[in-house]
């Protein structure tokens, strides 16, 4: 029986060469082979061997199930299981080659000399050439959720990286930034930021000092394999103060190949001349192929940014960070050690610190900033540093069939050190923030039913936060618990998912008055709560709906800030006798999916009743040192709403023209007139040509883009400084393209031009508008290289 | 999985958890923010023989708050007066005076006086700093005829910067700036 087999793939082999390739050198070639083949077949008739393992994606480590896979030898094919593991048992030894495919990706085709049970994973390396436009994935261990989902990851999140998370978010529709000159961007969702929209880092809640208008997320967007971005609330899964929606930045699971792998990823721009780099390398032992670990650090240098005419003083940046990993994963049990540690020192613009109410009107009224200077990398006073630590372990256990029991843990150490342009000679800083995190979850992924699944969890957090320098918000001390559970249910077209979370919150302030020592405390708790369906007629057409209850604590910031906000030259004023908000949220989506065409369609609706806000007192704040603007933070109902249009249309077979608007609406009722610092309206147009590919280079494509801002004309009356800034529309260009080397090793390169007439703008939500303009064009070079070490790659050369 | 490696876990967790809350800094002992070096007080002091004028601006709580205080100045018709400036920190207790500290880091400071065009009001420097650079803590002050408007007193921080006399508004950072109504009657 084992001679038959041999025989038959040898007569298989015979016919191919014979066929394909007949000359001397082949047939010499498989004489040998023959020969060699033979001479196994003698020596060896053992034909109990196996070859199996699991096909995952290498960009984010998904398992693939169901991808193909077959041995040419044999012609012998198999599909992975859904947890994305196959099999071939019964074969003999000898030598195979399996040829792996999925939908999607690069076909992928390895030798094997099999001579033992033999254990190798497929890591599918994604083939960009289609719409990188949206996708809406279903995650197989995930309980679909009825909010949007947008994820970016692959070629698309390649294309974006090199800037700050914020701006790398910034093209997803619907998303926004609130920025602070060009070094500090924090993402908006729905006109909604900080507090209100949750980031998820690595699967722990980012805790820094989210809470200030000029504080980005401490979060180094090299690290990310995947960014989701879930509008809509999503309080139940992910804390009850995910009003807006959820951001997650995931890194890939630390799963590699036996031997070492990386990705090196390398940035340059002309615009700030800066520079960006990230090396990460991974791997696992032969010997321990559970095992793995990973090892990364990045920075990012820049200088001052340019305007069109002059260049911002004091707008230079630095950054570095490291991570480092290990993952031990089996199918029963798993655990994953993560520590990572962001640094960057940002310049704060030198012409947004001003002396007075004059100087403010002076510098409004003045066509460009009362100080400018000549391009430099130097980072002078006033500049912010800000340390972010972070370590994490999580564990699993599979609890039955279908269920998961998960443990995460994590400690975060956010030191946040703001420097004064005018502090003392000493290197003290003028406000120095100690937060300390620690976060604790302990998940149950079940399914009761085939058609039932959900989870159960309760999760904690304990904070004390510390200040030094001048007072800005008080110390404090935050103890969270939550329980929630959920479920989705599957009933032919339909899922159905409903959820409900339960959260008490204590907080007590510890502070000095008027040199009296006063420690206030506060207890919240509430409910919230999701409901959601998802209708899917077909692979063409799906609807959701979901409807969002959430609660908000006010923030020690809102309740009893009280002080000069350096970063942004503004008194700022908390009001203690707060109360938390709660949001109620519809969501409705529709998505059209054709080959030819792509369209999702999202509206939001959300209800808050006290929003808390930071209100212009009109009034200026007189100190010693002159003038500050003042805000106050207040309270009042209101409503946020929109639409989200997402679409790609493929004109001809190589040019796709994507576009994406979003139109949002904000109104304040006890005000009973707009809401404030809300994004106008914004219109993303793209179109692209993709080029034929050729051996060497895979995706060749260029597009160009044209963005129309709207002027935001729906502001409170008599409410800022400075008018809304026009509208502006802004042209870019970008290129990309992967080389192909030795049908192994990709080169992706991309060259992407932005504001490409150097059109000088002003955005509402640049805290900076009143000053300056916008940055001007800027032409960025993107390289990326993979990196293929030791027995990985030999592995791959057997072919 | 067995009960062993649950009960590992477990430990551990709490263990972490324990060792993170001890080691964790203690937020119940926080800074008196009046304890570092705050101005709340401009007093000026101006003197032409037996005629003293003092005027002051006072925020005795420091920013934020109840509002300052600022009063007019009340001055008298073709007069030279010699004026000198005290800053003082009210929120310690006794009060502290800060005068001392900008007259020993003179070469870092410089007070800016200007008047608005209303008013017959001039001022020059009647100090120097070791670089024979003017300060401002003394000055001369001439008035003519009767007028009304404001003095706006300016200090600013040059650290290593302060340009050689007459100096330079534009440079350094604000530490103060005040702005007096004054009367010439």
């Amino acid at each position: 029986m084992h001679h038959l087999l041999l025989s038959i793939s040898i007569q298989e082999l015979s016919a191919q060469y014979f066929k394909n390739q007949f000359n001397q050198v082949a047939l010499v070639r498989y004489i040998f082979l023959m020969i060699g083949l033979l001479g196994i077949a003698w020596s060896q008739t053992n034909c109990n061997l196996s070859i199996s393992g699991k096909i995952v994606s290498d960009a984010d480590r998904d398992k693939m199930c169901f991808a193909d896979i077959v041995i040419k030898e044999t012609g012998k094919g198999t599909a992975a299981n859904e947890e994305g593991y196959y099999s071939f048992n019964n074969l003999c030894t000898g030598k195979y080659t399996l040829v792996c495919t999925h939908v999607g990706y690069f076909t992928q085709e390895i030798t094997i000399e099999l001579k033992e049970n033999t254990i190798y994973d497929f890591y599918l390396k994604e083939n960009e050439v289609e719409l990188h436009g949206f996708t809406l994935e279903e995650h197989d261990d995930k309980v679909e959720l009825s909010q949007t989902k947008y994820t970016m990851e692959g070629a698309h999140l390649d294309k974006n990286r090199g800037a700050t998370l914020g701006e790398s978010l910034k093209r997803i529709t619907g998303m926004y930034t609130l920025n602070t000159g060009n070094s500090i961007s924090k993402p908006v969702l729905h006109g909604m930021h900080s507090k209100r929209l949750l980031i998820l880092n690595n699967g722990v809640r980012q805790e820094g000092q989210q809470w200030g208008q000029e504080h980005g997320p401490e979060i180094d967007a090299f690290v990310a394999k995947k960014i989701t971005i879930v509008k809509g609330s999503s309080s139940v899964r992910y804390g009850s103060d995910a009003i807006a929606g959820v951001i997650l930045v995931e890194p890939a699971a630390i799963i590699a190949p036996p031997g070492i792998r990386g990705d090196l990823y390398l940035s340059g721009n002309t615009n700030g001349f800066g520079g960006a780099g990230s090396l990460m390398l991974e791997g696992s032992f032969k010997k321990l192929s559970a095992l793995s670990w990973r090892i990364q650090g990045s920075f990012r240098k820049s200088g001052d940014v340019a305007t069109p005419g002059y260049y911002m003083a004091n707008t230079a940046m630095e950054e570095y960070n490291f991570s480092t990993g290990l993952g031990y994963y089996k199918e029963k049990a798993g655990f994953e050690l993560f520590f990572s540690m962001f640094h960057t020192k940002l310049g704060i613009f030198s012409a947004s610190h001003f002396g007075n109410l004059t100087d403010l009107q002076n510098a409004i009224n003045s066509p460009q900033p009362l100080i400018i200077r000549d391009f430099s990398y130097d980072i002078d006073r006033p500049y912010q540093d800000i340390t972010h630590y972070m370590a994490k372990g999580k564990a699993y256990v599979k609890t039955g069939q279908k269920s998961k029991l998960e443990f995460t843990f994590a400690f975060q150490e956010n030191r946040r050190k703001e420097f004064d342009s005018h502090g003392s000679l000493n290197e003290d800083p003028s406000l120095f923030f100690i937060l300390q995190t620690v976060t604790g979850e302990v998940n149950w992924q079940h399914s009761f039913h085939k058609k039932l699944k959900g989870a159960l969890g309760i999760s904690g957090l304990y904070q004390t936060n510390r200040w030094d320098g001048f007072f800005f918000i008080p110390n404090f001390r935050n103890v969270n618990g939550g329980v929630y559970w959920y479920e989705n249910l599957k009933l032919g077209h339909w899922d159905f998912e409903a959820g409900i979370r339960y959260d008490i919150s204590s907080l007590q302030a510890y502070m000095y008055v008027n040199n009296v020592y006063q420690d206030p405390a506060f207890l919240y708790h509430n409910i919230s709560a999701n409901v959601g369906t998802i209708f899917h007629l077909n692979d063409h057409f799906t609807a959701r709906a979901n409807y969002g209850l959430a609660w908000r604590p006010p923030h020690i910031s809102e309740l009893y800030s009280n002080g000069l906000h350096h970063g942004s030259a503004s008194y700022e004023i908390g009001d203690s006798t707060l109360l938390p908000e709660r949001a109620h949220n519809v969501n409705l989506s529709a998505n059209l999916n054709f080959s030819r065409f792509k369209l999702e369609l999202t509206g939001y609706y959300y209800y808050i009743q006290d929003f808390i806000y930071l209100k212009p007192t009109l009034e200026p704040v007189l100190t010693i040192r002159g003038a500050f603007p003042g805000f106050q933070y207040t309270a009042g109902d209101v409503d946020i709403k929109g639409v989200d249009v997402d679409m790609d249309v493929l004109l001809t077979k190589r040019f796709v023209w994507s576009s994406k608007t979003s139109l949002l609406w904000a109104w304040n009722y006890t005000q009973k007139d707009f809401l404030i610092n809300m994004p106008s309206y914004r219109f993303d147009n793209e179109l692209s040509y993709q080029f034929k590919d050729t051996k060497t280079m895979k995706g060749p494509y260029i597009s160009a883009n044209l963005l129309v801002v709207t002027r935001q004309s729906m502001v409170p009356a008599n409410s800022d400084y400075a008018a809304p800034p026009d509208a502006y529309f802004l042209v870019g260009l970008s290129a990309g393209v992967d080389f192909l080397i030795k049908k192994v090793q990709t080169i992706s390169v991309s060259l992407t031009v932005a504001n490409l007439l150097d059109t000088p703008y002003r955005d509402y939500l640049n805290r900076f508008r009143y000053f300056s303009n916008d940055m001007g064009r800027n032409v960025v070079l993107k390289l990326k290289i993979p990196l293929e070490f030791s027995s990985y790659k030999k592995l791959k050369k057997t072919k | 999985m067995n009960m062993k490696k649950f009960a590992f876990i477990k430990i551990a967790l709490v263990a972490s958890i324990v060792s993170i809350i001890l080691w964790s800094c203690d937020p119940t002992d926080p800074n008196n923010p009046n304890e570092g070096e705050v101005i709340t007080s401009l007093r000026i002091t101006a003197i032409s023989g037996s005629d003293t004028v003092s005027f002051a601006y006072s925020d005795p709580d420091g920013n934020g708050g109840n509002p300052p205080a600022i009063d007019t100045a009340v001055l008298a018709t073709s007069t030279v007066y010699n004026v000198t400036l005290e800053l003082i920190d009210e929120t310690k207790n006794p009060d502290d005076t800060l005068t001392s500290q900008i007259l020993a880091e003179g070469i870092d400071h410089q007070f800016f006086f200007s008047m608005t065009l209303s008013l017959n009001l001039m001022s020059a420097y009647a100090d120097l700093d070791a670089n024979n650079n003017p300060i401002g803590l003394s000055n001369t002050w001439t008035t003519t005829t009767a007028s009304t408007g404001s003095v706006i007193i300016t200090l600013k921080h040059q650290p290593g910067i302060k340009p050689a006399s007459p100096g330079d508004i534009l440079v350094g950072e604000t530490d103060i700036e005040v702005t007096f109504p004054v009367r010439i009657e």
